[in-house]
């Protein structure tokens, strides 16, 4: 089913409502107007021909010789012509008059004692006979009348009527095309904050329109909604790290007692040495699991401000690669920059940028060996850092997936052991996303993982 | 190029319905219902007279054909025919046609005639202004196309002229005089 | 035999920290709140002392200040909040350093036992700041009319690192080596905060400092 829009809908409805309506009316009037027009005519032109039927008769009883002279000023006086037959014969017309106006049929009928009236077309005129038999002087008369006048009237009427029609018609297009974007308008902008907040500006709200009631009604309905939802948002995002923050204080001891059973390893018996070193393995887990779920609640909450520096991005590698590999006791990778790059700036929170770093390599670490090297290049005013190994890549149809939080591919699955929080990728996204880079994992030439964060390059401040 | 579309479009139509017939127009005549023709035009006489109603006959005049000679011409006139309303279409002269074909009158067309009637066989025609202010030939043929108009007529004997109520002697083809001239004076005048 | 001074009112947390540090050779003194330590300290001389910023009374930043005074010892703050407000606050009361709970007890030790070591590495002559007498050999600085100038141990180190680089420029990184100790994943606002600390007692306008200039992109150096 094909959605139809609702603005072209109601710029037909418009449109062609104007159209059909004004249409009608045009045509009523048009039809109605000339009947009327046609009639009156007709009424008078059979008025003034009785009139001349009757001065031709008293003419012809009185001084027949005197009937052109009659004809002639009848002439005169209207645009139509007189002929007069007496005893079969054309006894008189006036001086333009064509007897091939009257047709055969007409003469015939009038001979037979009717009175006719016809509206034919000759030779491209248009004309209006009239018979009248006068049997008291042995005449039929006949008056002819030019009806070009009426026509061209007529012509004139359905012009402006067609004219008014279409202007009516163009009216009520464009009266459809305001009130299209008079309502479709407001539906945008709902539409269009919608898709914002969809994708994470929460502050986003509809301007209050003091214009139309429901309109108005939507905005605050809209506006209350999101408020309530944003607030629900921060209310959970808010939960995990009040939750995560109370785990802090238990943790101490635990982290503290279990070092000091470990300065105490050789007074315990080998099965307590087993558990001790179990618990030291699940607790690290454990420390690092609320380490990242408080890292994650803040940056979802925003709570905490990102300190953006404008950095030089080899140097911020080469040491975020050292703090990795001393801080994890895990292999330092090299740091290979490409040709003719330079020294390029990004602009980045210099602690969440080596968290992101770390994580990338912990997670080479755990599921493929370890990072084989970091790879830094700078194409098209963006900065690529790769992080690369040469384990077993990352399957396509989890690419998207991996950077999800709690995510265990098959990675995870085979190797059973060497767990993470589940969280480090999640972080090293959302983290990048906040420098406004992006992330992705491909192929590396290495043919593992490759981790490809491409960040906006800076120019640097001065110096 | 859509527009210029448009545009054309309008403007073959306005030429289409220039040309197109609005009134509407029938092939046969329709007939007025008598009741609704006044005057009584239909009536077989003429109202407000005494049962009036004429007839026309078809009657001869006589002109002035194209060899100048006296020719007959047909003329429609109330029947039975008058001599003066006769004699006075004679005056009118000929008509379009007759005089495309040549034919003339002798009688001039502002000729009054006063009165005309015929008694025994012999028409008394006065007119208001001589006859003599015409050429002599010209005489002859005026004369001659009231005798033989009237003699149509019923004159038979021929006319005698007055003008004014005075009489007058009228000239004849055989250059005599007479007052009375008959339809056999005048036959020579006639195209054989 | 160092002397440690825990400042801690979890009392789980204060019990594992003494049982750690007993067993890695210290003598340790703890007391739940700030006024208890204060009360220890002016009765026994601590090496040391880590003070939680959460303490109910006295405050941590005041217990942290009130040492300060009183001292030169190196004092490490234990936070269970990592905002840069909170560690700023804590660094200009005094601490030398900070940790966030939940702590790896392996760093905490190492980085104890790295702010103990007094004396700096690199053997630097003495130098003059104006008509501040800097001696590294005795670890003092003296006014020109012989007064001390008290810093502590972190903040002379900064300072004779700084003067031993001949006025080039250290980044903070570099600083967070050489001065805090070496391996572990530092934070340039340590440094910031002590180079502050640092102005507003050795340069006579701390807003416009003469001798411990920033470079910006690099780090800071100390112009002598």
């Amino acid at each position: 089913m094909r959605r139809r829009s609702l603005r072209l809908r109601l710029l037909v409805t418009f449109g062609l409502g104007a159209f059909v309506l004004s249409s009608l009316v045009a045509t009523l009037t048009y039809v109605g107007v000339e009947r009327l027009l046609i009639n009156n005519q007709q009424q008078a032109d059979l008025g003034q021909s009785y009139v001349n039927a009757a001065l031709v008769r008293s003419t012809l009883y009185t001084s027949a010789p005197e009937l052109s002279n009659l004809l002639n000023s009848i002439q005169k006086a209207s645009t139509s012509y007189v002929l007069v037959r007496t005893h079969n014969e054309w006894l008189a017309r006036s001086n333009s008059a064509s007897t091939y106006d009257v047709s055969a049929d007409t003469i015939n009928t009038v001979d037979a004692g009717r009175a006719t009236e016809q509206t034919l077309r000759v030779n491209e005129r248009i004309i209006f006979v009239v018979g009248v038999p006068i049997p008291s002087v042995e005449t039929q008369f006949f008056e002819v009348f030019q009806l070009s006048n009426l026509e061209h009237q007529l012509r004139l009427l359905l012009m402006a009527l067609i004219f008014g029609a279409l202007a009516t018609s163009l009216v009520g297009l464009s009266g459809g095309l305001w009130v299209a974007r008079r309502t479709v308008r407001p539906l945008m902008e709902v539409s269009n904050a919608a898709a914002l907040i969809a994708e994470g500006a929460l502050t986003t709200r509809l301007l209050v329109n003091k214009a139309d009631r429901e309109v108005q009604q939507l905005t605050e309905s809209f506006n209350q909604m999101v408020s309530q939802l944003v607030q629900r948002l921060e209310r959970d995002a808010r939960f995990a790290s009040d939750v995560s923050h109370e785990l802090r204080s238990p943790l101490t001891t635990l982290a503290t007692t279990a070092s000091v059973l470990q300065q105490h390893r050789d007074d315990l018996s080998p099965a307590a040495r087993e558990s001790l070193d179990l618990l030291l393995a699940d607790l690290s887990i454990f420390q690092s699991l609320v380490e990242d779920l408080l890292e994650m609640a803040r940056s979802d909450g925003g709570a905490v401000a990102l300190v953006m520096e404008t950095l030089p991005v080899i140097e911020l590698a080469q040491q975020s690669v050292h703090s990795a590999s001393s801080r994890h006791g895990l292999d330092e990778p090299p740091v290979e920059v490409a040709m003719g790059v330079g020294d390029p700036f990004v602009r980045v929170d210099r602690r969440r940028f080596e968290r992101v770093i770390t994580n990338l390599i912990d997670n080479a670490h755990r599921y493929a060996g370890g990072a084989v090297a970091l790879r830094i290049d700078v194409a098209d005013n963006v900065v690529e850092v790769n992080v690369d190994d040469a384990g077993a890549g990352v399957p396509p149809e989890e690419s998207e997936q991996v950077f999800e939080r709690f995510f265990r591919g098959q990675a995870a699955h085979d190797r059973g052991i060497a767990r993470g929080t589940g969280l480090g990728l999640a972080l090293v996204r959302d983290h990048v996303r906040a420098f406004g880079g992006t992330i992705t994992v491909s192929r590396s030439p290495d043919g593992g993982a490759r981790f490809q964060i491409l960040l906006p390059l800076v120019q640097s401040e001065a110096t | 190029m859509k527009r210029l579309r448009v545009v054309a479009a309008l403007a073959l139509g306005a030429v289409a319905l220039s040309s197109c017939t609005l009134v509407p127009t029938s092939k046969h005549p329709a007939n007025i219902s008598p009741a609704h023709v006044p005057f009584g035009l239909l009536g077989k006489s003429i109202p407000g007279t005494n049962n009036g109603h004429i007839r026309f006959k078809t009657q001869p005049v006589y002109i002035v054909d194209a060899s100048g000679h006296l020719a007959p011409a047909s003329r429609i006139v109330p029947s039975p025919p008058v001599l003066a309303s006769v004699l006075r279409q004679l005056v009118l002269g000929p008509t379009k046609i007759e005089s495309t074909n040549g034919y003339t009158s002798a009688l001039p067309r502002s000729l009054v005639i006063l009165s005309a009637s015929i008694r025994d066989g012999i028409g008394y025609v006065d007119l208001a202004s001589p006859l003599s202010r015409l050429s002599r030939s010209k005489e002859v043929l005026a004369v001659g196309q009231l005798v033989l108009t009237a003699h149509n007529v019923g004159a038979a004997r021929g006319i005698e002229i007055t003008i004014g109520g005075t009489a007058v002697l009228a000239p004849l083809p055989n250059g005599h005089q007479r007052s009375l001239v008959t339809p056999a004076d005048v036959q020579s005048l006639l195209n054989r | 035999m160092s002397r440690i001074l825990i400042v801690e009112d979890d009392d789980h947390i204060r019990s594992a920290l003494r049982l750690m540090f007993e067993g890695e050779g210290f003598v340790v003194d703890d007391a739940p709140s700030g006024e208890v330590a204060m009360a220890m300290f002016n009765r026994m001389a601590s090496d040391m002392a880590i003070v939680d910023i959460m303490l109910p009374g006295m405050s941590g930043f005041e217990t942290c200040l009130a040492l300060r005074t009183a001292s030169d010892l190196p004092i490490v703050i234990v936070s269970a909040r990592d905002d840069t407000a909170d560690v700023v606050l804590g660094l200009e009361s005094g601490a030398d350093d900070y940790v966030t709970k939940p702590f790896v007890p392996e760093e905490l030790l190492a980085r104890v036992r790295a702010h103990l070591r007094r004396r700096p590495e690199k053997s630097t002559g003495a130098f003059k700041l104006g008509d501040l007498h800097v001696i590294p050999d005795e670890g003092v600085v003296r006014h020109a009319d012989g007064a001390e100038l008290h810093l502590t141990s972190t903040e002379f180190r900064l300072l004779t690192d700084l003067a031993s680089n001949n006025a080039k420029p250290l980044s903070r990184e570099d600083l967070l080596e050489r001065v805090w100790g070496y391996d572990y994943f530092g934070d340039s606002r340590l440094v910031d905060v002590h180079i502050r600390r640092l102005r507003m007692k050795i340069e006579p306008d701390p807003a416009n400092p003469v001798f411990l200039v920033t470079v910006r992109g690099t780090g800071y150096k100390l112009v002598i």
